[in-house]
């Protein structure tokens, strides 16, 4: 990278990071201006998090030219090993949430449509696909990607998407294959090889950054990732107590960095900071909604485009979304890494993914939840467009009634694609729901 | 007989029947378009008693059948898809290619045809109703509009309602109730109008947008849906001076071009 | 594990698209027929790279989608034959 270019990403850089601290100073005087009948105040630190997401984007955009290569990764990947590398990591998948929820996707997914890719394919995918194509994004640019890095755990949709990718942009595709878990735990065989995947993807990965992996610094973001992945955790336990004080859709918010920014070390300074808001909202007894009355669960991806008509539509009849399968599976794993044997707990913490295991263990989940978070309810999306989180849904919701005795909602959206919402059958069977729950 | 008809061109769709006689230089001379009837195979029978008594005989004129019915034409010398018929009809009207839009009662086609006039590649939508007349003529029933009033009342406005509802049928739901909630019935129109023309735009740039853009079919008449068009797509639309008669006019020149001599 | 490259166990999209073409080159034939069914991701994603590669190589393509058990509805058809026409 030439001694100019350089200058001017530092230049960049400062400019961006000056530009994203306005903002959150703007929007956390806003916040404390909150009036609202339904919802409760927002989180201070939400503007926080949005500032943090924002930067993280922002150094994205000068990653080239700061001499940094970069990686796309599914959501699943292991990326410790790629971090610990210095590579600058990608998550289309994040990325394709930030234009569900700026309601940019639909445009995007159009140009991927019009380019042949059925409506019927993922909409995270066909967001990512349509960005690459047009190169219009809400986070101002994408660096294109050095290294592609795609892991089966959350389904096999990646493995076709990362190859269109691949063949689009030149770059080498590195694919961890994780063996499906259809019992509880994870055979010795398939743990075996999902590590000499992770063995034999360090050269590779090596060889493309143009760096050494060390063992210390691969420990120290395992460290990283166990400690944000911990605090996450205990983020959503929070909500054990009456009235919950972040709602699930505030989590769909604020589990970005978990997901994108795991290793990094103002991950594990953004969610210690936010336990400690939580508990001071404890103390005074703030909830997520005005008025608590029912308690419930969201199973599966969110629909990012309606979060808030979603969030005031229950809050309005006292109900919120306390927990969700979607944000648990960024915590629940945080006991198997182990910092001191990085790659190879990796084996092992990438194979049990919630969407990596059967249905029968996602039943188990939710009705641990179900106790755990004292519910009185599920409400299952059912995703068009995610077929692996959605297949089983039926019977799940049956069995919560049945076994559980509480009624379960199956809704009928899609993640990304507001053009798979139907707001008055949403609206209905929503307002249906709330009366069974007696709200 | 009228020995200046010298091939007959029959489109059996599902919602008209057209029949088209055409001269030796290709002109059309004369037609007849009517409601399509469950027995098909009858009402082909009268459309060319019809044709016989307008002068076509079909000893000497050829016929060809496209359509949805096209199989059941008994005496078709030829059966010719609708795709192909349109693109030979429609390239009478306008030579050099371009891209032809045609929105049917049921259907709707785009069909990308080279300055040659050969059909490089086509897209039809038939296995759902938004995005054709259907759409457009259940909205019209609905709020009690005729489906002639219908483009000049939805220019008349310049406010526009969104309809969310991607299906014909819960679309008609949604029209009523914003009926209901007191807006206007213009501004519906426009949305409606828009929801058609954006199914529309979607195939479009599936196929690869050439120009011109051209527009038939019966929807074709509804000069909102060709001015919506041409401002979602960003150029101008030229609509047929017979756009309901294209694909029989297309079937019709191709019947003439098998007559052995142009005699 | 031979055969030809295949989406569902891993082929890359380019060495399919070169295996179609050569396929195509061998026998003659004028165009390629997609015949997919209806949500099946290997195929829906191979799709556009496929196409685009075979129109730069002056073939050109249909796409038809249908269910596995159901018969053969009529619009499938009327595609088909419009196909051949558009080759003829």
């Amino acid at each position: 990278m030439s001694g100019p270019e350089r200058l001017t990403a530092l230049a960049g850089i400062a400019l961006g990071r000056a530009a994203l601290r306005l903002n959150r100073i703007r929007a956390e005087g806003r916040a404390r201006a909150w009036r609202d009948d339904i919802l409760g105040p927002p989180l201070r630190l939400s503007a926080r998090g949005k500032e943090l997401v924002g930067r993280h984007w922002l150094e994205g955009r000068f990653a080239h030219s700061q001499g940094r290569k970069v990686a796309w990764v599914t959501s699943g990947a292991p990326v410790e090993l790629l971090k610990a590398l210095d590579f600058y990591v990608v998550y289309p998948e994040n990325h394709g949430a930030i234009c569900g929820t700026a309601r940019t996707a639909e445009g995007v997914m159009t140009e991927a449509e019009a380019a042949g890719y059925s409506r019927d394919l993922c909409s995270y995918a066909r967001t990512d696909i349509g960005t690459a194509l047009c190169g219009r994004t809400p986070v101002g640019r994408i660096p294109r990607p050095d290294l592609l890095v795609a892991c089966t755990n959350i389904c096999q949709t990646v493995l076709f998407w990362y190859r269109v990718l691949a063949e689009m942009f030149q770059a080498p595709l590195l694919l961890i294959d994780t063996p499906f878990l259809y019992y509880a735990d994870a055979p010795p065989h398939a743990v075996e090889y999902v590590k000499r995947q992770l063995e034999e993807a360090v050269p590779v990965a090596e060889r493309i950054s143009g760096k050494r992996l060390t063992q210390e610094r691969l420990r120290q973001v395992a460290r990283l990732a166990k400690t944000a992945s911990e605090l996450w955790m205990e983020v959503m336990q929070r909500n054990r107590h009456r009235p919950a004080p972040i709602s699930a859709i505030e989590q769909f918010i604020q589990m970005a960095p978990i997901v994108e920014m795991r290793g990094d070390p103002q991950t594990v300074d953004f969610y210690a900071a936010l336990l400690g808001e939580l508990d001071e909202r404890i103390a005074r007894g703030l909830g997520a909604v005005q008025r608590e009355r029912k308690r419930l669960l969201w199973d599966n991806l969110p629909v990012w485009y309606r979060l808030r008509d979603l969030a005031e539509i229950l809050g309005r009849q006292g109900a919120v979304l306390v927990a969700s399968t979607y944000t648990n599976a960024w915590g629940e794993l945080a006991p198997l890494i182990d910092p001191e044997r990085p790659l190879e707990s990796a084996a092992r913490t990438y194979l049990y993914p919630i969407l990596n295991r059967s249905t029968g263990h996602k039943l188990a989940t939710m009705r641990r939840m179900l106790d755990e978070y004292q519910l009185d309810g599920v409400i299952l999306h059912s995703d068009r467009s995610c077929k692996p989180y959605s297949v089983g849904q039926i019977d799940q919701r049956a069995r919560l009634a049945q076994d559980c005795g509480k009624p379960a909602l199956l809704l009928e959206a899609d993640h990304n694609d507001p053009r798979c919402y139907s707001e008055a059958q949403v609206a209905n069977r929503l307002a249906a729901y709330l009366e069974i729950l007696g709200t | 007989m009228n020995a200046e008809l010298q091939a007959c061109g029959l489109d059996v769709g599902s919602t008209t029947a057209k029949i088209v006689a055409i001269d030796r230089a290709g002109r059309m001379r004369w037609w007849h378009l009517e409601p399509a009837e469950p027995r098909v195979e009858e009402q082909v029978a009268r459309l060319i008693d019809l044709a016989g008594t307008a002068g076509v005989d079909l000893q000497t004129a050829p016929l060809v059948a496209t359509g949805y019915g096209r199989n059941l034409v008994a005496g078709a010398a030829r059966t010719v898809t609708e795709i192909t018929c349109h693109a030979r009809g429609i390239r009478q009207e306008f030579p050099g290619g371009g891209v032809l839009v045609d929105i049917g009662g049921q259907d709707s086609k785009v069909i990308h045809i080279s300055p040659q006039g050969a059909v490089v590649d086509f897209a039809m939508n038939d296995k759902c109703a938004a995005g054709t007349g259907r759409f457009l003529e259940n909205t019209a029933a609905r709020l009690g509009v005729a489906l002639e009033d219908l483009g000049r009342l939805t220019l008349s406005s310049s406010d526009e309602v969104p309809i969310t509802s991607t299906c014909t049928v819960f679309a008609e739901s949604e029209v009523i109730s914003l009926l209901a909630k007191g807006v206007r019935l213009e501004p519906i129109l426009r949305g409606v109008h828009r929801s058609l023309v954006r199914r529309l735009v979607a195939m479009i740039r599936g196929i690869g947008a050439a120009s011109p853009l051209l527009l038939s079919g019966g929807v074709a008449q509804n000069q909102a849906v060709a001015q919506l068009l041409s401002e979602e797509m960003g150029r101008p639309v030229q609509v047929s001076a017979h756009p309901q008669l294209v694909g029989a006019y297309g079937a019709a020149l191709t019947a003439l071009e098998m007559r052995p001599s142009r005699a | 594990m031979s055969g030809p490259p295949d989406p569902t166990r891993g082929s890359p999209i380019s060495e399919r698209l070169q295996y179609l073409k050569g396929l195509a080159g061998k026998s003659g034939a004028r165009g390629v027929i997609f015949y997919d069914v209806k949500f099946c991701e290997p195929e829906l994603f191979d799709l556009p790279q496929l196409r685009a590669g075979l129109q730069a190589a002056g073939i050109p393509s249909l796409t038809v989608e249908v269910d596995l058990n159901d018969a053969q509805p009529h619009q499938v058809l009327t595609r088909i034959e419009a196909f051949v026409e558009m080759l003829t």
